[in-house]
């Protein structure tokens, strides 16, 4: 298992050493994590969660890395996405050596140049081995079963997508990683802290030994009673959970299409599952149910903020980021309903719409980018017919939107049903309430885009440009994966319980 | 061409508001630091309170680093949880810095507004001693890590200090090195603690796994590279945000007088 | 009171200390700076944690703190990398502005 960290490491050192092979280097690395990830998935489908110690070390002593099914079927979204949006990131920039030094901006200003075959904006150096640095660190962060580990896994994360934010160059990129920089440093010092105060308790920074300790606590109250909130609310930061989400719309809406995808579809996930792995595991006894009702009332609020601001935006592609805002919110609700239930559909509901999110919202930064790359703009009112420059990444964003919106028979809708099974079994009306409202919303802003893009008659019939077919086909792939996962959600469910 | 986004960035309200907005205040509203103050304040009396109620409870980890202390090969402790037990982190760490120096890279190549230091007997004096002594200081820390307080990052930091003392000065000592080789010394040190960690896997031992045997003599080697590329990390974290550009310094050994002009 | 409790103490003020920076000061480069305060703070509280009994102080807690350490320096040091292109890329800015509050 431990191949899944040593692979994209392995890469992202080689992409380093080799820049101008660095596009081949990313595309073999991560098909090669995807078949890591894949064997991974039978072995823990065949024998159940297995686990792994770097130097062979005893538990409490060294660092111990476990996989179980939740932890294989992220492991598996990773890679799948990553294959995708690699093979779409070698089209997305332009291999060929041009002395531009830009990177975007002044041809996407110059309107002039419509009707000219768009040229994407070279790869700016060091651009593949923070990708594959990136995704080292997520496999990393879905294997760890040690606290300090798990800081050091989710601050390679965090610096990883800083730097492929700030990539992009441009003024409004390099200021909105700088702000998602001092938000992530700030939220680890809330993770950290709790973590020593842990330490300082337990004396232990195994997750087994940590459980034990804390189960055989007579006065668990302590610092623990302290460490915990401290430790919420940093994951909660980086998960971008309302309303510490400030960060995200600028970062995911000014990077490069293909760094937005994965940041919205697989990084805000890393904090999450952390968060689920330490209060349906050691924290279990100890989370007051006060703090799940806390995280849902947040989510709630979240999923409707997000969904009202994703309503008011101009541009697409801040659309598309604040609508993560409101689907943090439905992962926030699931993990809010696991803290009274560990056992209930909720686990499971949260672990599905996680999945169908990162593969539908993958879906919609990649079919935008090709959109943009037929287009040369993301304004929302001026979008009108674009499939005739993007055919194929217009259906790939129709597609993926229903699974946003929770259409049956996507992914998405099987996630929101297990949430609201759980809500409906805790007696939480006003979950069910903010799911509802939440889909409606999702439906409403995503049909204000699909209104523009199906039904207005363009003026000019002139033809766009046509976005090359690497950018749209890995689109299309991504979002049909969201819609088969409704399909066949018997699989990734077979494997959490 | 083709990242949207409106040229000022200012059409909407998470985007960054224009400076004038907000600029020339130094700090929040009088509101803000106060419920600023209190929220902080209240935090900071709820934790010490936790912590003061702890029982005074010893490290259980401690007595194992103790037990197995042998079994590593290495006579320091700290050295022994760094490389040894908990190794995978120390990876994951040197990792961190070959991201964050890719990431600075990326965001200030180009930039080079030249050496700070003007040059005279004194600051001349300085820089022919600095760069001997940074090299053996380093070399003494990294000796020094296998039986006491040191190793590589320490030694990797005075190295990188020494190479942005010089830079300082004008004194550009990478410029002579192609890049290509710097590269390869960047990666040096975490290939090679990769590599070791990948023959302990295809043999089938665990990953990272030394026999004890040979561990002291392993250790060191991952110390002697992790030092070099851990200087030359540091150079580029630091070297480019300071003034004076370390890795495409403006001339080696250029005199004060061409500060201000920026050579790419 | 033990020297360790001082400590850790100390370092919890540090924390909230740096936390207020952090949210009231508005020019970048303080809140940086704030933040590096917080650190700080952490990592005193760390390393008291592992020393709050007699005898030779937690090597596990020194490590900790090292690696540490080497993480947060990576941050701060793109943090200032980032706050130096602000400024490459809009001339007409202040370095010290701040970000949008």
């Amino acid at each position: 298992m431990i191949w899944s960290v040593v692979v994209p490491l392995a890469g992202g050192l080689a992409a380093l050493l080799a820049p101008r092979r660095a596009a081949r280097i990313a595309i073999l690395t991560s098909v090669a994590t995807l078949a890591v990830a894949l064997a991974l998935t039978r072995a823990v489908a065949l024998d159940g969660a297995l686990e792994h110690r770097p130097g062979g070390w005893p538990p409490p002593l060294g660092i111990r890395l476990v996989v179980d099914g939740v932890g294989v079927l992220f492991l598996l979204l990773v890679a799948l996405v990553f294959v995708a949006a690699t093979v779409y990131g070698a089209s997305f920039f332009d291999p060929v050596e041009t002395d531009r030094i830009d990177t975007g901006r002044e041809a996407y200003d110059a309107e002039a140049s419509d009707h000219a075959v768009r040229k994407g904006p070279r790869a700016p150096e060091g651009f593949w081995a923070l990708w594959l640095f990136a995704l080292a660190s997520l496999d990393g962060l879905f294997l760890t079963a040690d606290l300090f580990n798990m800081y050091v896994a989710i601050e390679l994360l965090t610096l990883a997508s800083v730097g492929l934010v700030a990539i992009t160059n441009d003024r409004a990129s390099v200021t909105a990683a700088l702000r998602y920089l001092l938000a992530g440093m700030v939220a680890s010092l809330f993770f950290l802290l709790g973590i020593s105060l842990l330490y300082a308790e337990y004396g232990v920074l195994d997750l087994e030994a940590l459980a034990t300790a804390i189960s055989a606590a007579t006065d668990p109250a302590s610092a623990t009673g302290v460490a915990l909130p401290l430790i919420l609310t940093g994951l909660a930061v980086k998960a971008a959970l309302f309303p510490f989400h400030f960060w995200l719309p600028p970062a995911h809406g000014s990077a490069f299409s293909p760094v937005s995808a994965v940041l919205s579809g697989l990084v805000v996930k890393g904090p999450f599952f952390v968060l689920l792995r330490l209060v349906t595991g050691p924290f279990a006894p100890v989370v007051p149910e006060a703090a799940g009702l806390a995280l849902g009332a947040l989510a709630v609020v979240g999923i409707l903020w997000g969904s009202v601001r994703a309503l008011q935006q101009p541009r697409l592609k801040l659309l598309i980021a604040y609508s993560t805002v409101a689907q943090i919110g439905y992962l926030f609700l699931a993990l809010g309903l696991a803290i009274s239930d560990p056992a209930g559909p909720a686990v499971r509901g949260g672990v599905v719409y996680a999945l169908a999110h990162g593969c539908a919202k993958a879906s919609m930064f990649l079919a935008l980018g090709a959109i943009v790359r037929s287009t040369g703009h993301d304004r929302i009112r001026r979008l009108i017919a674009p499939q005739r420059g993007a055919p194929i990444a217009v259906s790939a964003f129709a597609v993926a939107g229903l699974a946003i919106m929770g259409f049956p028979p996507s992914g998405g809708f099987v996630g929101k049903l297990l949430i609201g099974e759980a809500a409906t079994g805790a007696d939480q009306w006003w979950t069910l309430a903010g799911l509802i409202v939440g889909g409606l919303l999702a439906a409403l802003y995503l049909f204000r885009v699909f209104r523009r893009v199906f039904v207005a008659v363009p003026d000019d019939t002139a033809p766009l440009p046509r976005a090359p077919l690497g950018l749209e086909v890995p689109a299309l792939a991504l979002a049909v994966v969201s819609l088969l996962l409704g399909l066949a959600a018997a699989l990734p469910l077979g494997l959490v319980s | 061409m083709t990242e949207p986004g409106p040229p000022t960035g200012a059409g909407s309200p998470p985007s960054p508001r224009s400076p004038t907005e907000s600029g020339g205040r130094p700090g929040a509203g009088p509101l803000l630091r106060i419920v600023a103050g209190a929220v902080c304040a209240g935090l900071a009396g709820l934790i010490a309170s936790a912590y003061w109620s702890l029982p005074d409870v010893a490290s259980r980890v401690a007595p194992l680093v103790e037990e197995s202390l042998a079994a590593t090969g290495v006579a320091s402790r700290v050295t022994a949880v760094l490389l040894a037990f908990r190794g995978y982190d120390t990876l994951l760490e040197v990792t961190v810095l070959l991201v964050a120096a890719s990431a600075v890279h990326a965001v200030s190549a180009g930039e080079n507004p030249g050496p700070v230091f003007t040059r005279g007997p004194a600051v001349d004096a300085l820089l022919r001693l600095i760069a001997p002594l940074g090299v053996l200081l380093a070399t003494y820390i990294v000796w020094r890590g296998s039986r006491a307080a040191g190793g590589a990052f320490q030694a990797g930091a005075t190295l990188g200090g020494a190479v942005i003392a010089l830079a300082l000065g004008g004194v550009a000592v990478l410029s002579h090195v192609r890049p290509a080789v710097l590269r390869r010394l960047l990666v040096f040190g975490p290939a090679v603690f990769l590599g070791v960690g990948v023959v302990g896997l295809v043999t089938g031992a665990p990953f990272l796994e030394v026999p004890s045997d040979i561990g002291g003599i392993v250790i060191a080697a991952i110390e002697v590279a992790l030092t070099l590329s851990i200087g030359l990390a540091l150079v580029y974290l630091l070297g480019e945000t300071l003034p004076g550009g370390l890795a495409r310094p403006p001339r080696p050994g250029a005199s004060s007088d061409d500060s201000g002009e920026v050579v790419r | 009171m033990t020297l360790a409790t001082l400590y850790g103490t100390l370092g919890i003020v540090l924390f909230a200390l740096g936390l207020y920076g952090a949210i009231v000061r508005r020019r970048v480069l303080r809140k940086l700076v704030a933040v590096n305060v917080m650190i700080s703070g952490v990592f005193l509280t760390f390393i008291a944690a592992g020393s709050r009994s007699p005898g030779e102080p937690d090597p596990v807690a020194q490590a900790i703190v090292l690696t540490g350490i080497v993480v947060t320096l990576g941050g701060t040091a793109l943090g200032l990398a980032l706050v130096r292109r602000i400024h490459a890329l809009d001339l007409t800015s202040d370095p010290l502005e701040p970000l949008d509050g």
